[in-house]
């Protein structure tokens, strides 16, 4: 999996669960920090990257990561 | 020992901060360690001595736990559920077993005698900051795996009693810091500032709303429709000032020590909604509660759906609830507020809007309603509250008998308005005042984040904190220490 194929699985969740298209986002874009973005966005965000990339997240792990990179990143150590 | 006594603030603190840094500078970071467990322990113990073999046990058996977990990964469930079994049922056995019995035997018709346990301080804090250690223990989350500076993170006694809930991977490295061993004049300035603010908060504003508050409580079935009213709106704000003046003075405290403690209240009388009002009231246990049992609960139904994930909102804040205190209203308080954050899920996704100030009004009624839940001690007085505030005898001021003396023929009264919960314009005067606090101020986290040294700050700092000392007489309890 790249780093494309991931960064691509997350900003479309985003876009999906706000139904927004024009949110921006970029890798230094903090989760948290979009507006209207909430508990329940996280655990949808978080529960698509599991399904999407074959992965599991430790209870707590998922908040701690701040930043799409962050997520991008941990995700790619994960895969591999 | 109380934040708000005399003994604390001259005594304990001095001397607990004195010898810290003395101990650091002088002889060794281990004596400086060993120094502030053995201050938090005697902090804890000037209670009650009895219960300081429980909060030992717990901090020795969780750690030895952790540690096992971690060294035997083929083990590593086994002793998970070992420990949560024994968090769960320490908590269960002192907080909730008389709650449990009472309800055996009203639902059996048994006469299982009670308990009479007391609760032990503190202990509903030190349980859930336990279980994520123990938690991330198991998810290999956990770095440190410092003794002394586990026991810190445990009994640090800025946040030992009533929060904010911490976490291990934001404390444990700051104990370890050999940067925060040294002296830092502006964690100093700022600490004492921010300290001054929790206590002018606890004892100027929130004990004046406290004896409203509870005259009103105890009378419930005398008052008239504007004591009422009165009466819920000073809880309301006593509440509020009282839990985010300790966390405060919790936060200020810590900061002597250079310990960042994490932000626990975010003005949430602005919120506009329910989700809005949890991501700022109380937003450490939202964090843990979100994190550790959320999450769990839903990922454990399977695929996600957005009505799973209502069921597992509601499912989290009857535990919420249960959390603060065992008796049925708490449940009913936390199962309301699940349902209210579930309808304002279904309003988000409706996208239909409503005027910001129409949002803040329901908002805010709803919590001045569920607190009245909160705080009544049974459901019948809470449902007498409600019933006087719509229904209840109308008293105006006598002095407004001049002119709108043709109301009596409506059956409103004049008389000493607020005469059973001794109120009088003051009362009037303190809910518009703190009504402007909560909407229009900003708050003690932005002050402590703009904090510069200079002679304005000094003489806010001294005006807080000399008219609260003065004021402090009797040093009433936190109402979370009851938690």
């Amino acid at each position: 999996m790249t780093r494309t194929e991931i960064n691509d699985i997350i900003v479309n969740e985003i876009k999906k669960v706000l139904e927004n298209d024009t949110v921006e986002l970029n890798a230094e874009t903090v989760i948290q920090d979009i507006p209207e973005w909430d508990s329940l966005n996280n655990v949808d965000l978080e529960m698509t990257l599991e399904t999407e990339c074959g992965i599991d997240f430790e209870v707590g792990e998922f908040e701690e990561l701040k930043t799409l990179a962050d997520m991008i990143d941990t995700v790619k150590k994960k895969v591999n | 020992m109380l934040f708000n006594s005399n003994e604390f603030i001259f005594l304990f603190l001095p001397i607990a901060f004195a010898l810290y840094f003395f101990l650091n500078a002088k002889v060794s970071i281990l004596a400086g360690k060993v120094w502030i467990i053995l201050a938090s322990l005697f902090f804890y113990s000037w209670w009650n001595i009895n219960y300081l073999p429980l909060i030992v046990l717990s901090i020795l058996v969780n750690f030895f736990i952790s540690q096992a977990l971690m060294k035997e990964p083929k083990a590593k469930k086994s002793y998970l559920l070992l420990g949560l079994a024994f968090n769960i049922g320490l908590l269960g056995y002192f907080k909730y077993m008389d709650f449990f019995i009472k309800n055996f035997n009203w639902g059996f018709g048994t006469d299982v005698p009670l308990l009479h346990l007391a609760l032990p301080l503190a202990i509903s804090f030190y349980t859930l900051q336990q279980i994520a250690y123990l938690v991330d223990s198991y998810g290999g989350l956990v770095k440190e795996k410092n003794f002394l500076d586990y026991t810190i993170f445990v009994t640090f006694f800025p946040q030992l009693i009533a929060g904010p809930i911490v976490h291990h991977k934001e404390m444990m490295p700051q104990f370890a810091s050999l940067e925060n061993k040294i002296i830092n004049h502006k964690n100093i300035a700022t600490g004492i500032f921010i300290f001054s603010i929790g206590l002018f908060k606890k004892v100027v504003i929130a004990d004046s709303f406290a004896k409203w508050a509870n005259l009103g409580y105890a009378n419930v079935d005398v008052l008239n429709l504007i004591e009422a009213w009165a009466t819920s709106l000073s809880y309301t704000f006593q509440l509020y000032f009282d839990f985010s003046g300790y966390t405060d003075m919790a936060i200020g405290a810590a900061l002597l020590f250079n310990i960042k403690l994490p932000q626990n209240f975010n003005s949430p009388y602005k919120a506009t909604g329910l989700i809005d009002f949890w991501n700022r009231w109380h937003m450490t246990l939202t964090r843990f509660i979100t994190t550790y049992i959320y999450k769990p609960f839903l990922k454990s139904l399977g695929k996600i759906s957005f009505e799973k994930a209502m069921i597992a909102t509601i499912f989290t804040m009857f535990i919420a609830g249960l959390w603060h205190g065992a008796a049925w209203t708490f449940v009913i308080f936390g199962i309301l507020h699940g349902l209210a954050i579930a309808v304002n899920h279904y309003w988000k996704r409706s996208k239909i809007g409503m005027p910001h100030w129409l949002a803040w009004f329901i908002t805010f009624n709803f919590l001045n309603f569920s607190f009245i839940i909160f705080r009544a001690e049974n459901m019948d007085t809470a449902l007498s509250m409600f019933k006087t505030m719509f229904a209840g005898e109308i008293v105006l001021y006598e002095k407004f008998g001049a002119y709108l003396g043709f109301l009596t023929q409506y059956g409103i009264e004049f008389g000493d308005v607020f005469q059973h919960i001794k109120g009088q314009a003051q009362t009037v005067a303190y809910i518009l005042l703190a009504f402007i606090i909560v909407l229009a101020m900003k708050n003690s986290t932005y002050f402590k984040d703009h904090f510069t040294s200079s002679k304005y700050t000094l003489a806010a700092t001294l005006i807080m904190f000399i008219v609260a000392v003065s004021m402090a007489s009797k040093f009433t309890e936190f109402l979370y220490f009851n938690f």
